[in-house]
């Protein structure tokens, strides 16, 4: 399988001491990354440097083999659950349709098929019955899936989400990641995440975001692992990652 | 009393005129009002509308100390406006932080240059009192169709590119990475708000037009959940207002800009007292 996501020494800061020090990453195509680390380790940075929303200093970053930035429309995004205003005037409809704009004409009125896509997009993440409701009258979790929804709208190959679950009870959590895990059955998916918990169910890979960047198999990722991951001794780990020979703290 | 007033409003062509220019006034108002309220943009819209002091001033001193008659205050309003809504779009779209400091300094260095030119202008200055709080029966039949061109030329523009404006309010950053340019739509909003605001100057002045642009737009928002309902909502409103305030204003001989803002500020007060109540 070809790599989705390549980065060869990446290497990003903003402004002063670099965040993220070369980085060399692949991720293959049909994985289900969890990107982890502490927080201001550069987890998001990473996420937007993939988006090509942001550049990097040194080294490259390619998503399917192209610059982020050419290939964007196969890439659907779910920022971080927006702080938004309460009596914003758009509906779960109007939001998923927000994920067609990259393939819609400049000018006018949505095309039937546009909408088609949207409806599609919210059936898929079970919202179809809210199409027409008031997107601040939504609970946190269908606000989130109908974010997904407007990543989906587009007809991405690759989802990236950041953080997705911030806020979110742990039943409703849990259910999240059942729909993503029926997604990953056609998409790559890459998620920026707050917590661990889940790392043993869906998630196929772990992406460890500190000084230095790791992958590691779900497989091998195991307590002692998780309590290294935020500043224990790395010598204990078994892995067979690329690990430099002092360590790695992330 | 209000069968005398309907009498005169009857009989007088100023205040057909005036009637006119409010209803005018109305579409813009609801339609770029919405954008304004939703974008949270009502500090740049206030920055904007204070600086047309300074066009009109200037059209002002040039057409009577010069004798350029081919500019008009209302032209004069127009280039100050759409001026500031570059100065400010700008400062927004590449600096971002302090921003509010620019808007205060666009805001009030055009209210001063407009000051500045009206005192060199020999003549009456109750022409300053107009400009700040709005003569609407004042409105000709030549400002009239101006009136219309500039609510014409908002209204398509902004039903063209209604999505991506849409989307840019909603989430900027994923607007981006759907390919709209965000900044050039930053841009286009604030022109829209700055031709809107010239129309509305006629109607209310410069002091008062923030009340009239956000007011009818945060009234509707109250209840529409969809945004053309708002938008929809916001003209019906407007217009009423406008009507009313000259209605009510013209048979106590009180200043109509003025009664038409008390009219939006007290439906507004009472629409979110009402909302706050039945939620």
């Amino acid at each position: 399988m070809s790599d989705v996501i390549t980065c060869r020494g990446l290497t990003f800061g903003y402004g002063g001491e670099p965040i993220l020090r070369n980085v060399n990453l692949a991720i293959p195509a049909g994985d289900f990354v969890s990107v982890v680390g502490p927080n201001g380790s550069g987890k998001t940075t990473l996420l937007k440097l993939a988006l090509g929303l942001l550049k990097p200093d040194a080294g490259t970053i390619e998503v399917f083999g192209q610059p982020p930035h050419r290939s964007r429309r196969r890439m659907g995004y779910v920022p971080q659950h927006p702080r938004l205003d309460p009596l914003f005037p758009v509906c779960a409809l109007d939001v998923a349709l927000m994920g067609r704009l990259g393939r819609a004409p400049l000018l006018g009125p949505w095309r039937p098929e546009d909408r088609a896509a949207a409806l599609a997009a919210l059936d898929e993440v079970g919202l179809a019955d809210k199409a027409g409701d008031h997107f601040a009258s939504l609970s946190g979790g269908q606000k989130q899936r109908v974010l997904i929804a407007r990543a989906l709208a587009g007809g991405p190959d690759l989802l990236l989400l950041d953080e997705p679950t911030a806020g979110l009870d742990a039943h409703i959590e849990e259910d999240f990641y059942r729909l993503l895990e029926q997604l990953n059955r056609r998409l790559t998916i890459v998620m920026v995440s707050h917590d661990l918990g889940f790392v043993a169910g869906v998630v196929r890979s772990v992406v460890c975001v500190g000084r230095e960047v790791v992958v590691h198999p779900t497989s091998e990722v195991t307590g002692q692992v998780i309590a290294d991951l935020y500043g224990g001794d790395v010598r204990l780990v078994r892995h067979d990652h690329r690990c430099s020979e002092e360590g790695h703290r992330c | 009393m209000l069968s005398e007033t309907l009498a005169a409003f009857a009989e007088h062509r100023f205040l057909q005129y005036a009637l006119l220019a409010g209803l005018l006034a109305a579409v813009p108002c609801g339609v770029v009002g919405s954008w304004v309220v939703i974008r949270r943009i009502s500090y740049m819209a206030g920055g904007i509308s204070h600086s047309v002091l300074a066009g009109l001033g200037f059209a002002h001193w040039l057409r009577t100390v010069h004798g350029v008659q081919w500019i008009t205050p209302m032209g004069g309003a127009v280039g100050a406006a759409l001026l500031s809504a570059l100065i400010i779009g700008w400062v927004g779209v590449h600096l971002r932080q302090r921003e509010d400091t620019v808007i205060g300094a666009v805001w009030s260095t055009g209210m001063a240059l407009g000051v500045v030119f009206i005192a060199l202008t020999p003549g009456y200055t109750t022409d300053l009192m107009s400009y700040l709080f709005g003569n609407i029966l004042m409105v000709a039949a030549r400002d009239l169709w101006l009136m219309a061109g500039l609510a014409g030329a908002v209204l398509v523009v902004a039903g063209l590119f209604h999505r991506q404006l849409l989307a840019v309010s909603f989430d900027a950053e994923f607007a981006e990475l759907q390919g709209v340019a965000v900044g050039r739509f930053t841009y286009l909003l604030l022109l829209l708000t700055a031709l809107t605001v010239v129309v509305l100057v006629s109607v209310v002045g410069i002091i008062l037009v923030i009340a009239l642009l956000t007011l009818p737009a945060a009234t509707a928002n109250l209840f529409a959940r969809r945004l053309g309902r708002m938008m929809a909502g916001a003209v019906a409103l407007c217009a009423a207002i406008t009507v009313g305030g000259l209605v009510l204003s013209y048979g106590p001989d009180l200043p109509a800009g003025a009664v038409t803002i008390l009219l939006a500020g007290a439906v507004w007060f009472a629409a979110a007292g009402l909302r706050r109540r039945t939620s």
